[in-house]
């Protein structure tokens, strides 16, 4: 044989290479010339002017399938809400507990679910406030059994007795009577909110619920925390939860049980997985809201009706004029598959080969991504404001960040519309706390400030704001309006009104490779600082410096300047975050979430008046209140929120695509998505 | 022998206690405070905190805290992973572990034997028209920026032509209808008992048909040897394991792709290697004398050259190593391929510590067992070693 003939053996794997790259290429090319057939289907596909969506009957034989990006740590639901509160194992399993209420989408408005009614108002019984709440008859777990109220009971009383944390804290608000008695304080403050809590959940009949809360109950408790209470099926889970009372750890024995086999009574039934690759839940085609039709109106009401059920409920108004949303709900699909990917190209591809339909993210895709998925002809692309915002923050525990002036004057300074532009529109300006696309809660009147001003009109505001502050220089600033910076040799010298220089300031944020948009927001801040004469040194860091410094207790508080961060926000039916970031008993250097150490006792009032509100009215006045004064005394400067951005097959139609958060806040609509006619 | 491999085997324990200690200073000299990334971690409960304190010793000194952290490891204690708590970090690697191997088995193979055959052959026609472009070929793969090559892998021969599956290492429409018993794990690691079947099988029947004496004869057993083998294993297959059997089919169908990126990268190497080794020695005085004696081209080219030619290559095989683990990171998170690279990014983005120094000891295992068994075939290779 000779060497020759052996040696040509290489042509064929070279030929086939060249070949594969060509024939890959020419494929990309079909996909370029029918792009502008894109913009036609997404827009059919997608229903934000209010009309009624058109598509396809039911599909039994359809599967929905969905990319993911992490795999699941639990099938069990008590843990998901307990410690493995990850948000794939909410897109799996969050969806087949049902609860009282629910948050409807895209309004984010709270209407009844399992309950027969809006909430009913608490009335005070000698010592205790007591809600009797009455629930549907006919609702049933996708095994046939019903849900009765003793499901919710048996809910409560295992958190209860077992002390399931994390996300069970917060919706059944077990008050933690031997705390309250062992803490001094809380036995002294009489409004503190740790003496607020359900105190017993008893079902006087099967469809009754009785609830009693320790004080009268605010929103938080009632509506938005045992109102969304998840009901857990006591007939599955009542062997599971004696082997844990068995054992020396009953909530670790109960997280650890499989829930492989647990009915649902939501839109959802799990139905297994294989570790590293793939999750898979069936539709409940017996859901209670199956076939219910939905419609939003333009003044705010919200309808649900559905023939066959025997009901037609109108919420929130009165259920006439102009229709923005309006469709039925499945499920239209049979089952659901969730394949997972490490990397979003492979997931784009992969969309774009018909392997998946939709692509489920918490983060949404990369921007990179957005030309990939718009130039394929059967691919959509949704766009939406993330729940959540970056900010600066101020050690407002020292000078100079301890004045407002300062604080305003630097944050007149920082350009965000210049920076949405400079970072192709991934950083969309935020003036206020509240999510603009939360339109209920959010509050329109917040203050701008210096929006829309040039660099010279910036400069003139932030240094008058300075001035009047008491802030004085060695050399007054000048503005140098042909280089467009601070002239040379001014702007020396600043001093703070008690008269001290002020230091060379450190601003800490994310480094480029962990976030490039709140790395590149401290470059130029530290350069718009420069031409105030203020020295700001940008410091792009690891974010658990960052998080450690921000968050240090006692006298350690003092260790840093200025951050930049952002918050991801939870329930937008109703932000209490405020209280969380602002009040001053939330003092991070005491342990609490308020990392500048802002205090004004108007808020604290405010925030005691949200937590304690009986009614959104009361609730949105407080929370827009506090974000006007928040935004205008700055110990935040909110700088901007990213887009969610999510790709989706044509084929398939949504019944709203306009949703704060965007899609995967819904678990990528599962029981309403349709096959296009 | 058994005091060279057992001396051998004395250095490499040694280089895990040195590299052991490594990831431990680096760990303490990072910023921040490993403390304060477990306190923020809402899935962790204060007890829980407490006993993560004390099981890494952290109320100690860094001495105090290093012995706690070696005695830990020894006692086969990897402890508890942040970021999937409460699972164990040995569980989690347990799980990722043999996708990881069958990836890199098959990879390493591949690479080397490719490489080391179009190395020989290049060498044995040098100056022929297609050197330079095999060359031009193997320097590419060689400085290839390899997550850019691999997207251009799935772009060309997954989403393009549709021959392979794009990322993943099973297709999930099939595996909805697995049997109750078959999962994905159980499947990989009857796949690695095989492999490994087949690499000693082949070499046991190849050093038995060598030992036969007259070479017409030793050919029969060698060939016999493998049919054997190779039939035995089918019929294995498609009874014991006929359950299985399609399943493994599927996820082959999936290791392809990544298996030959994987190997394509490394090819170039140990190509470029075998040339310029196997050009050394075929003007070493022995192949003169061979060629002057009227030996055929094929031995000499086969066992005179290319067995000498063999022993850099080998080194630079153990020296690569490293960077086809390093490669694997990229490799598995590209095609989406759960394994023990993907598992240390993921873990080391989200400060997961334990789950990242379990994930680096066991690669570093792995590197160092690939070293120990490079010694021992390098020793039969080369017989001044067991002199």
């Amino acid at each position: 044989m000779s060497i020759s003939w052996k040696l040509s053996k290489w042509r064929w794997p070279a030929a086939v290479a060249v070949l594969a790259l060509v024939a890959a290429a020419c494929s990309e090319g079909t996909t370029d010339t029918t792009a502008e057939e894109t913009t036609t289907t997404t827009a059919a596909a997608s229903d934000d002017d209010g009309a009624t969506t058109t598509a396809a009957s039911a599909d039994e034989g359809l599967t929905y399938k969905i990319g993911i990006f992490s795999d699941l740590t639990t099938d069990n639901f008590w843990a998901y809400l307990g410690p493995e509160a990850d948000v794939y194992n909410g897109y799996v399993l969050g969806n087949g507990h049902p609860a009282l209420f629910t948050i409807a989408y895209p309004n984010i408005l709270l209407v009844p679910n399992l309950a027969e009614s809006d909430p009913v108002p608490a009335v005070q019984e000698g010592d205790v406030w007591v809600v009797e709440q009455t629930i549907r008859r006919g609702v049933k777990w996708s095994d046939g059994e019903e849900v009765t109220a003793s499901d919710l009971v048996f809910s409560y009383e295992i958190v209860k007795e077992f002390g399931l944390g994390g996300n069970w804290t917060g919706t059944y608000y077990v008050l933690q009577a031997d705390a309250v008695e062992d803490d001094p304080a809380t036995n002294e403050d009489e409004s503190s909110p740790a003496r607020e809590g359900v105190t017993s959940i008893t079902a006087p009949d099967d469809y009754t619920v009785r609830v009693e809360f320790s004080e009268k109950p605010g929103l938080a408790t009632w509506n938005n925390g045992v109102g969304l209470a998840p009901f857990m099926p006591e007939h599955f889970w009542a062997d599971a939860v004696e082997e844990a009372r068995a054992s020396d750890d009953p909530a670790a024995t109960l997280y650890a049980a499989s829930g492989e086999g647990e009915p649902s009574a939501g839109q959802q039934i799990y139905a297994g997985r294989e570790p590293g690759a793939f999750a898979q839940v069936t539709m409940n085609a017996d859901d209670y809201y199956a076939g219910t039709e939905f419609t939003f109106y333009a003044d705010g009401s919200f309808r649900q009706k559905n023939d066959a059920r025997g009901f037609d409920e109108v919420y929130n108004g009165s259920g006439d004029g102009d229709i923005t949303t309006q469709w039925t709900s499945g499920p239209y699909v049979s089952d659901v598959l969730y394949s997972i990917y490490s990397d979003q190209n492979a997931a784009v591809l992969a969309l774009r080969n018909g392997d998946i339909d939709f692509i489920l993210s918490s983060l949404g895709l990369q921007s990179g991504l957005k030309d990939q998925i718009t130039s394929a002809p059967d691919l959509g692309l949704i766009a939406n404001a993330s729940n959540g915002f970056r900010y600066l923050s101020f050690n407002m525990r020292k000078s100079p960040m301890s004045e407002q002036s300062f604080r305003r004057g630097l944050g007149c300074m920082i350009d965000k519309e210049f920076m949405q532009n400079l970072l192709q529109g991934a950083a969309i300006p935020a003036y206020s706390l509240v999510p603009a696309g939360n339109t209920f809660w959010a509050n329109p009147e917040v203050e701008q400030l210096c929006k829309g001003l040039n660099a010279e009109e910036r400069f003139t505001q932030a240094v008058q704001i300075l001035k009047d502050g008491g802030f004085t220089w060695d050399v007054d600033p000048e503005w140098d309006t042909e280089n467009q910076e601070l002239l040379a040799g001014t702007g020396t010298g600043l001093k703070d009104p008690g008269g001290s220089t002020v230091p060379e300031l450190e601003l800490l944020a994310p480094g480029p490779g962990y976030d490039p948009l709140r790395s590149t927001y401290s470059v130029w801040i530290a350069e718009w600082a420069s031409n105030l004469g203020i020295p700001v040194k940008a410091n792009p860091t690891g974010f658990s410096v960052i998080v450690d410094k921000a968050f240090a207790l006692g006298e350690e508080a003092l260790n840093w300047d200025m951050y930049i961060l952002g918050w991801g926000l939870g329930d937008a039916s109703l932000p209490t975050f405020h209280e969380s970031f602002f009040a001053s008993y939330q003092d991070s250097a005491e342990g609490g979430f308020n990392t500048p150490g802002y205090a004004n006792d108007r808020v604290d009032e405010l925030a005691a008046e949200l937590l304690a509100a009986a009614d959104v009215d009361t609730a949105r006045a407080a929370v827009q209140e506090m974000d006007r004064i928040i935004v205008e005394e700055a110990p935040y400067v909110v700088l901007f929120q990213t887009p969610i951005l999510e790709a989706y097959r044509t084929s398939l139609v949504f019944p709203f695509t306009d949703s704060l958060d965007g899609i995967q806040n819904l678990y990528g609509l599962p029981a309403d998505v349709q096959a296009v006619d | 022998m058994l005091k060279y491999i057992g001396r051998r085997t004395l250095q490499n324990v040694l280089i895990f206690i040195v590299f052991l200690s490594a990831t431990f200073f680096l760990l303490q000299a990072q910023p921040g405070d490993i403390s304060q990334q477990f306190l923020a971690n809402p899935k962790i409960t204060p007890e829980v905190r407490e006993q993560f304190r004390e099981q890494l010793g952290l109320g100690g000194t860094v001495g105090e805290q290093y012995l706690t952290y070696m005695g830990n490891f020894f006692t086969g204690n990897l402890g508890i992973s942040f970021s999937e708590y409460p699972r164990e970090v040995s569980d989690i690697l347990a799980e990722r572990l043999p996708r990881t191997l069958a990836l890199f088995l098959f990879a390493t193979l591949l690479s080397f034997g490719l490489g080391f055959q179009s190395g020989k052959f290049l060498a044995w026609r040098r100056g022929s028209k297609t050197e330079p472009v095999v060359t031009t070929v193997g320097v590419f793969f060689q400085t290839v920026f390899y997550p850019w090559f691999a997207l251009m892998m799935i772009w060309a021969f997954a989403f393009g032509l549709g021959w392979f599956p794009i990322g993943k290492f099973l297709t999930v429409e099939k595996w909805l209808d697995a049997p109750p018993g078959v999962e994905a794990n159980g499947v990989f690691n009857r796949m690695l008992i095989t492999a490994l079947i087949v690499l000693v099988g082949v070499a046991a029947v190849e050093v038995v048909g060598r030992r036969a004496g007259d070479r017409r004869r030793g050919k029969r057993i060698t060939w016999a040897g493998r049919i054997l083998l190779v039939g035995g294993l089918w019929i294995w297959w498609a009874t014991v394991w006929s359950e299985q059997a399609p399943y493994a089919l599927d996820i082959a169908w999936h290791l392809v792709l990544p298996t030959v990126t994987l190997a394509l990268i490394g090819f170039g190497a140990t190509m470029l290697l075998t040339r310029a080794s196997m050009l050394e020695t075929l003007k070493e005085d022995f192949i003169l004398t061979a060629r002057a004696k009227g030996v055929p081209d094929k031995v000499i080219r086969d066992k005179h050259a290319a067995r000498n030619a063999l022993l850099p290559v080998t080194t630079s095989l153990v020296l690569s190593l490293a960077f086809l683990i390093g490669g694997g990171v990229v490799t598995e998170t590209v095609f989406s391929w759960p394994g023990m690279g993907a598992t240390l990014l993921s873990a080391a983005l989200q400060e997961d510590i334990p789950l990242t120094i379990g994930a680096f000891a066991f690669i570093a295992v792995l590197a160092l067992i690939a070293h120990l068994i490079i010694d021992i075939v390098y020793m039969y290779l080369d017989p001044r070693i067991r002199v």
